[in-house]
């Protein structure tokens, strides 16, 4: 029965005569399919109209409307949909022939009906009808696969724009340039402020175009966002960004990346390469370029334990910029299947030194050699210029107000030897912090405060590093790898963090108090005031920072008063 | 009427086809006929021999699938007259017709 009625038929029988229509019918009804009669050519097309049947028999003579005008109504109004239509002809119709065709006729069916005849034209049509419904259901199919495929990728876009354009890339210190499409080209470009106030900005290259290339820009955009701003240094950020790659993305697939963290204050960059084509690094003094090769693999590609995020630090003065791109850019062809190429690219770079307008030359000079061609670029190019800036007020202002967060709290919080050497309790403490509503806005002044209340426990205190060392011309070098050696060997030491807050009208008062098992030190830095030495500077950042600073004899435990108000 | 008046063949391959249905075709067909043949006088009356040569049509294309040969030729030559423009004495070829078809439903009748 199923397969019956799978081949079973609506067929419209157009014929005026009553006798030749009901022998028609009998015939058709007979080889297992639906008649559907009628007497003229107007009938016909409602019909057709209504019953949308699978094939049509059309008399040529009809009254009203004759089977060329019907045949030719009916192709007008199913352009797409193909339903065969044959006529039904005698003899003296023989001249019409050529125009039934032309009308829209598949083929004809001489009257006198021999039954054997119609019954394998039936057949053969209804082969053709049911071919034409396959093809045609199937380029639906691909059409709405199609358009379901456009609208997932404009919705991962849409996701992903939300995710990587929250960051700091309004910054006018920055320009970049990233083709239209190109989460889809694997490119992706990330910057935010960290809470001691350096900018982090990180352009990756994903192996692969597509979906699988989009990916993985997610996670690692996440990532940074997230630990860049809880003051994760660079390399753990690298590090977490490059295990969780190397997690989830297939072997082969992998992001070639530059991370770079900017110091406004101090003038420092910091800068990590694996994989992208080397950054010019222009010194403004000296009117030259510095370039940044490669020296490390892409992100994800190492196992973290032999994955290393270590940095090479340079000093810059404002004015100096850094250029940086993804190999699209020297790899754009143009109409010929040309390269724009890595030269032309640096000659552009080298022929321009210090010109404003270098960025804008290398974009033009690509999207002039790409021309008209039908492949859009897919280059990304960014530099970032060493300014002025006061990132403080810069740093965006979100008040999250949850209900039920802190508000008076008391925690202490004790670091051992083992963790001393390894852990940066910071992004712990600071995300503690933010849990306080409004206070997550003073996370500059905190991290600050913070940051040198533990370096200074630890290295003055636990390590017992001189602060005189630091003085000399190479004084922080020899001081590092002094701290570095001490750190080593360190087999007993504690610095404890004792954090109290408690509301306080419209904002609070939070207490940090940081001892260390150090045998403390005589605090000179402190009523000294104004004197210029670098090692007496983090304590008397403390004091202008907070509201008061007071260090308990023999110098080891040091608390300080930091009251807040929400700021509008 | 010879043998080539009427198929008597072609009338038995129906009467299986149709089976229950036959009486139907039977008295479609003859009410057919009655139909064309007015038309036809009407038309013939008023010298419209586009509708002549329409009725004709059908009536031929009806009459030869049930068999009726003889009329179907007599219908195929008022068809192919009144197309032509040439009709002579149409009213004769019409009672031929109608002469015809009395037999044929003579037959077909005795068939039931």
């Amino acid at each position: 029965m199923s397969l019956e009625s799978a081949d079973s038929l609506r067929i419209l029988i157009a014929e005026d005569s009553a006798t030749d229509r009901l022998i028609l019918e009998t015939i058709v009804t007979k080889a297992g399919h639906t008649p559907i009669g009628v007497s003229d050519g107007l009938e016909a097309i409602d019909a057709y109209k209504r019953e949308a049947p699978d094939l049509v028999l059309l008399d040529v003579l009809m009254p009203n409307m004759g089977g060329i005008d019907v045949a030719r109504n009916i192709r007008e109004i199913s352009r797409e949909d193909v339903v065969p239509i044959i006529f039904l002809t005698s003899l003296s119709d023989q001249e019409s022939l050529v125009e039934c065709l032309e009308s829209g006729g598949d083929d004809f069916i001489p009257k006198p009906y021999n039954q054997v005849v119609l019954h394998s034209k039936i057949k053969a049509f209804g082969r053709l009808r049911r071919m034409h419904s396959t093809v045609s259901q199937q380029k639906a199919q691909i059409e709405a696969h199609n358009r379901h495929l456009i609208q997932e990728q404009t919705v991962a876009k849409q996701v992903f724009d939300k995710i990587a354009h929250t960051g700091c890339l309004d910054m006018g210190n920055i320009r970049h340039y990233m083709s239209p499409l190109a989460v889809f080209n694997g490119d992706v470009l990330v910057s935010e402020f960290s809470p001691n106030g350096n900018m982090v900005v990180m352009l990756g290259d994903f192996t692969g175009h597509g979906l699988p290339a989009a990916i993985g820009s997610m996670p690692l955009a996440s990532t940074f966002y997230g630990m860049v701003r809880k003051g994760f240094n660079m390399p753990e950020i690298l590090r977490e960004i490059n295990q969780k790659l190397n997690d989830i993305l297939p072997i082969g697939f992998f992001c070639c990346a530059i991370c770079v963290d900017v110091n406004f204050k101090e003038r420092r960059l910091k800068v990590w390469n694996g994989g992208l084509p080397e950054a010019f690094l222009y010194h403004s003094g000296e009117r030259s370029y510095q370039l940044l090769p490669s020296k490390n693999l892409p992100l994800g590609v190492l196992p973290s334990t032999s994955f290393s995020g270590d940095c090479e630090s340079f000093q810059l003065e404002y004015g100096d910029r850094l250029f940086m791109w993804s190999d699209g850019a020297f790899e754009a062809r143009n109409q010929n299947g040309e390269m724009f190429g890595e030269s032309r690219l640096h000659n552009i770079l080298y022929d321009n030194p210090g010109q404003s307008d270098i960025f804008d030359l290398i974009l033009h000079s690509v999207q002039a050699h790409v021309g008209l061609s039908e492949k859009d670029d897919d280059m990304s190019l960014v530099e970032i210029e060493m300014q002025d800036i006061d990132v403080i007020a810069k740093i965006d202002h979100i008040s999250e107000n949850k209900p039920g967060s802190l508000s008076d709290w008391y925690m202490n919080f004790d670091l051992l030897e083992s963790s001393l050497k390894k852990f940066d309790p910071l992004p712990l403490l600071m995300n503690i912090i933010a849990e306080v509503p409004g206070l997550r806005q003073h996370r500059t002044p905190l991290y600050t405060i913070l940051a040198e209340l533990f370096s200074n426990a630890l290295e003055h205190g636990v390590l017992g590093l001189s602060s005189e060392l630091k003085s000399s011309s190479n004084g922080f070098a020899t001081y590092y790898n002094e701290r570095g050696r001490r750190l080593e060997r360190l087999d007993a030491g504690c610095v404890s963090f004792e954090l109290s807050h408690s509301a306080d009208g419209d904002g609070g008062v939070l207490k940090i108090r940081v001892r260390d098992s150090g045998p403390g030190f005589e605090m000179v830095e402190k009523s000294v005031g104004a004197s210029v030495n670098l090692f007496g500077r983090g304590l008397r950042l403390i004091d202008e920072l907070a509201e008061s600073l007071t260090i308990h004899p023999p110098g080891n435990d040091i608390e300080v008063v930091y009251r807040w108000n929400h700021e509008d | 009427m010879s043998q080539d008046d009427f198929d008597l063949e072609k009338l038995k391959l129906l009467k299986e086809l149709l089976a229950q249905r036959f009486d139907e075709l039977v008295e479609t067909y003859l009410a057919d006929c009655a139909a064309r043949v007015a038309a036809i006088a009407r038309a013939l009356e008023v010298g419209d021999l586009d509708t002549v040569c329409l009725q004709a049509h059908g009536l031929r294309g009806s009459s030869r699938n049930i068999g009726a040969t003889a009329v179907a030729r007599l219908c195929a030559i008022l068809e192919e007259q009144s197309r032509a423009g040439s009709l002579l004495d149409g009213q004769r070829q019409l009672s031929a017709i109608e002469q015809g078809i009395a037999v044929v439903s003579a037959i077909l009748r005795s068939h039931l």
